[in-house]
């Protein structure tokens, strides 16, 4: 009586109890943020380049942290200098490693960065961290003219007496929804950074 | 409250007040209408007093302090045709009942035992009306007709039944005799039912562990279906139900009958389809919040004199959608939607169409019940069944990487198999003795296809109890006891390497129940029980982020059993022109099992997450319910009905979170007399408050419990006689001021106001197509 089949069962579909799926092998999830920083006239990555995120399970399971020192996300930079800076983010749960980030510019109508979640304004896209006189400016643009902001400019202008301010680099995904503001769609990745100007 | 206990004590002496005018006895003698023998064990019920006894062997039977009037009494004898007629009662009265003894027509034919097995719990028929108010809508909301029902929400599509304050593993849902085995450990998995498939909706309150099962401690939902056809006329019902909101349709068809050939076989068909779209607020449409199902079912069944067996086969589907704004990044992005006065999707027009984020939910089950009478008193039933539950829930995004993702596949996908058996054996009076004792096995698989939430796990069960009761003219003794013995086994991979805990679980309930009928009008029933529960596979081992609230979960592997003691009591009092049930009630946890918020947040990529443990408290959940219906004026009544609770947690003194705040719902029906063509017309308007829930615990929770409100509804329904049938119309509407609100008991509160005006049409055609008389 036991043995009756189901309608909605199909054969072979379902693995075994006792072997379940490896979530680690699968899906996409992000698994690393890194950030390039280089000075725009030398060319050479600044101390501490790259600067590293790391949740190597993604969400849940274990925390991630900061690389090489979980707890340090600072960034120090120079007075009166301009950087060219990259945002790279990895899912290195695959072999080979996916470049996410790659993903993000392919599909840049629907993403975009933002730094300490304000709106940046005028043409080029820009902004200026809060309390600071640090300048961001986008340096890519989607297909619709807006700034993605996975590759962005950095300038100093005098030096902030080591105040660290707060730099959080946010990746909205806005799908059908982008309009050069934060608010549209969800977050796929908040890290937060700091910076300093010596 | 004080107020609130003077007015039941006014309410109660009133009650008495009348009850003290009834003195007049009606006694009778049952005999067989075709060799004049005394018909013993005769059921004699008195509709009207809510009343039953039984006949003793010469036949005889005695109602003692019945008021002036008139009463309908119904004879059930087995092997005979059930039997109404009126009485009217004015002095000491003698009524003796001739019964036609139907077996000797219908040869071998079993007439089905209608033996009336009720709990000595509390248990509250859900009454035609609410459940045709809810038509369209959830079962959960059909069951808020009770008092102390509530429901959590997941928007309005998704809703779970509470009884007083619990939920989830705590509550055992009976669908058609069967435990319905779904994916009940997300808070966002309504059942999977169909509720135009029951015919009579009751709920136990209070544990009922020993008849039902372990762990139904809150208590259990039962879902009946009625008896198969015993004549060869086929008959059946059409329900076309309209919603306003959601611009909802509704078709649900039944079809029944037998076979005049073969005496004993009978069939029934059943199926419902239904379609609806985005969801209103009073100021907005929620974008994704349409709803579809296709379910049906059918049972054959065959009855001899001594025996019967029957087979049942249900199929439920769904597709909800969920709303779009209710599915978020990160915690940023919750505070920003607390933050803002309507979500971003608010944009959204209506439309039927489902997108993602959505659940594909599917369940089927197969039932087979045979059932053999071991002498004069006593069955036997053996009841197999088979379910399988299949719930995939699809991501809001597909991911970047989109060229190798499979859009068909859901990113969550759990297949859960249940297989069950139970034995049980009822005896009826014997030397004022009535039992039953019962034995049941489950063996249960649950896969994941997709992401993991919850581990694979494969779940052994078995059971055995035992409950006999005293029953005497004014009172009604019950004791019983069951044993059970769980095994759980679980697969998952944690820093990939598979990890297969084993735990074993077992204890013993017991219940013992008392029946007081001081008078016909008046009866109480009281409960103390035992319960448990073994903790579920999320409690133990889930650990992982949801996205619908922003939050990392995490179960703990050293999670014990829960621990239960109950105690119930509830005063009935039902005359011509009061009806009122009053409940109070405490249920003492030891180790109770919930969520409690950590301390640090957890970093990931997409930012800090607060993070909630599971974790065991010593809890006490206490509360009353009542509700009141008085005919104030002839054919004008009145209701009123409410409930108050307070959930504590004694180790941490505070409040247990996620609980129903205070409540009060008064409605004035007005039933206007039946005409030649208009039967049962009635009209009522209904007014519900419900308090701000301010007993939270601290930092459960991003934002803060919403206000009070209240809720204006109607409910006009006539039957229209059309030749032979009565088919019934309706329109009923809820909220129909329009009151913007939020519910804490909303999952959707965070993001988004509560559902504007739904104003509901319900058409219901019986039918026959062919009757032999």
């Amino acid at each position: 009586m036991l043995s009756i089949t189901s309608c909605l069962k199909k054969k072979g579909e379902e693995p075994s109890a006792n072997n379940p799926i490896n979530p680690d092998n699968a899906g996409e999830i992000v698994t690393t943020m890194k950030i390039y920083i280089k000075d725009s006239i030398t060319g050479n990555q600044i101390v501490g380049s790259p600067f590293t995120f790391k949740d190597a399970d993604g969400d849940g399971g274990s925390a991630g942290g900061f690389l090489p020192n979980a707890v340090d996300s600072l960034i120090t930079l120079n007075d009166s200098t301009t950087y060219l800076a990259e945002i790279i983010l990895l899912d290195e749960t695959k072999t080979p490693v996916d470049t996410i980030s790659n993903e993000v510019v392919e599909e840049g109508q629907e993403h975009m960065f933002f730094f300490e979640q304000s709106n940046p304004i005028g043409n080029p896209y820009s902004a200026t961290l809060f309390g600071s006189n640090v300048k961001i400016t986008y340096l890519d643009l989607d297909i619709n003219n807006r700034g993605i902001g996975q590759q962005f400019k950095i300038k100093t202008n005098s030096n902030t007496a080591g105040f660290q301010h707060p730099f959080t680099i946010t990746l909205r995904h806005q799908p059908d929804a982008k309009d050069g503001t934060f608010a549209p769609g969800e977050t796929d990745v908040e890290i937060r950074f700091k910076v300093k100007v010596n | 409250m004080r107020k609130t206990i003077q007015t039941f004590l006014f309410l109660f002496l009133m009650a008495s007040g009348f009850a003290q005018e009834c003195s007049f006895t009606l006694t009778g003698k049952i005999t067989d209408k075709d060799d004049g023998e005394p018909l013993e064990f005769t059921i004699v019920s008195v509709k009207e007093i809510n009343f039953s006894t039984n006949s003793n062997e010469e036949g005889e039977f005695k109602i003692e302090n019945l008021c002036a009037g008139d009463y309908t009494i119904r004879i059930i004898h087995l092997g005979c045709a059930d039997t109404s007629i009126k009485v009217s009662v004015s002095k000491n009265t003698r009524v003796n009942f001739k019964l036609p003894h139907s077996l000797h027509e219908l040869a071998d034919v079993e007439i089905v035992e209608r033996v009336d097995y009720k709990p000595t719990q509390t248990i509250d028929n859900i009454k035609q009306e609410e459940i045709d108010k809810a038509k369209g809508k959830t079962l959960a909301d059909a069951l808020k007709g009770s008092a102390g029902i509530t429901t959590l929400n997941t928007g309005a599509s998704i809703s779970k039944p509470m009884i007083h304050g619990l939920q989830g593993y705590r509550i055992l849902i009976l669908n058609n005799g069967i435990r319905q085995e779904g994916q009940q450990w997300g808070n966002e998995h309504a059942p999977e039912i169909d509720p135009f498939m029951a015919k009579k909706i009751s709920i136990v309150k209070g544990a009922s562990s020993v008849r039902y099962g372990s762990d139904a401690i809150a208590g259990a939902i039962l879902l009946e279906l009625d008896a198969l056809p015993d004549t060869a006329a086929i008959t059946g019902e059409l329900n076309a139900i309209g919603l306003s909101n959601g611009r909802a349709g509704v078709l649900s068809g039944i079809m029944q009958g037998g076979f005049e050939k073969v005496k004993g076989f009978a069939w029934r068909v059943q199926g419902t389809i239904k379609q609806g779209g985005n969801m209103k607020t009073p100021e907005y449409y929620l974008k994704n919040t349409g709803v579809q199902e296709k379910n049906f079912s059918y049972t054959l069944g065959y009855h001899r004199k001594k025996m019967g067996v029957e087979f049942f086969y249900s199929q439920f589907r769904s597709t909800i959608g969920v709303f779009s704004g209710a599915h978020i990044g990160n915690l940023t992005d919750l505070q920003s939607a607390f933050a803002s006065a309507k979500p971003q999707d608010s944009l959204a027009t209506f439309s039927y169409y489902i997108g993602r984020p959505k659940q594909n939910i599917a369940h089927e089950l197969a039932k087979t019940k045979f059932h053999v009478h071991t002498g004069l008193r006593s069955r036997l039933y053996v009841t197999a069944a088979y379910q399988y539950n299949i719930r995939k829930e699809f991501d809001k995004h597909i991911p970047k990487n989109s060229s190798s993702y499979d859009t068909t596949k859901a990113d969550l996908d759990y297949r859960i198999t249940s297989k069950t058996i139970d034995i049980a054996w009822e005896h009826d009076n014997i030397n004022s003795f009535r039992g039953t004792y019962g034995a049941s096995y489950m063996n249960q698989t649950n896969v994941y296809l997709g992401r993991y939430l919850i581990p694979n796990f494969i779940n052994n069960t078995w059971g055995a109890f035992v409950i006999e009761r005293y029953i005497k003219h004014k009172y009604e003794l019950e004791l019983g006891a069951r044993y059970d013995e769980k095994y759980l086994r679980s697969y998952y991979f944690r820093n990939d390497t598979l990890q297969s805990p084993f735990l074993k679980f077992k204890n013993v309930s017991v219940n013992t129940g008392w029946i007081y009928k001081p008078t016909h009008q008046l009866h109480f029933y009281t409960n103390l029980s035992t319960a448990w529960r073994a903790p579920a596979v999320n409690e133990l081992y889930s650990n992982g982020l949801h996205h619908g609230s922003a939050s990392i979960e995490k179960g703990d592997e050293k999670i014990k059993q829960e621990h239960c003691y109950s105690f119930i009591t509830t005063g009935s009092f039902k005359n011509k022109r009061i009806e009122a049930d009053i409940t109070a009630y405490s249920n003492y946890f030891k180790g109770f099992i919930y969520l409690s918020p950590g301390t640090e947040p957890e970093l990931t990529i997409k930012g800090a997450f607060p993070v909630f443990y599971y974790k065991q408290t010593d809890a006490l959940i206490s509360g009353i319910d009542y509700k009141i219906s008085v005919e104030f004026v002839k054919n004008t009544f009145v209701q009123l009905k409410g409930m108050f609770l307070r959930g504590q947690d004694l180790t941490n003194k505070d409040w247990i979170v996620w609980m129903p705040s205070d409540r009060v719902e008064a409605s004035l029906t007005y039933k206007l007399k039946d005409t030649k063509h208009f039967k049962k017309t009635y009209v009522s308007a209904s007014f519900e408050y419900i308090t701000k829930q301010w007993r939270i615990p601290q930092n459960s929770d991003y934002a803060a419990p919403p206000n009070a409100y209240y809720l204006v509804g109607f409910d006009i329904a006539t039957k229209i006689k059309v030749k032979n049938q009565e088919i019934g119309i309706g329109i009923s509407g809820a909220n129909v001021t329009n009151k913007i609100y939020r519910d804490y008991l909303d999952r959707f509160r965070y993001y988004t106001n509560a559902v504007g005006t739904n104003i509901q049409f319900r058409l219901n055609v019986p039918f026959t197509v062919f009757d032999k008389k």
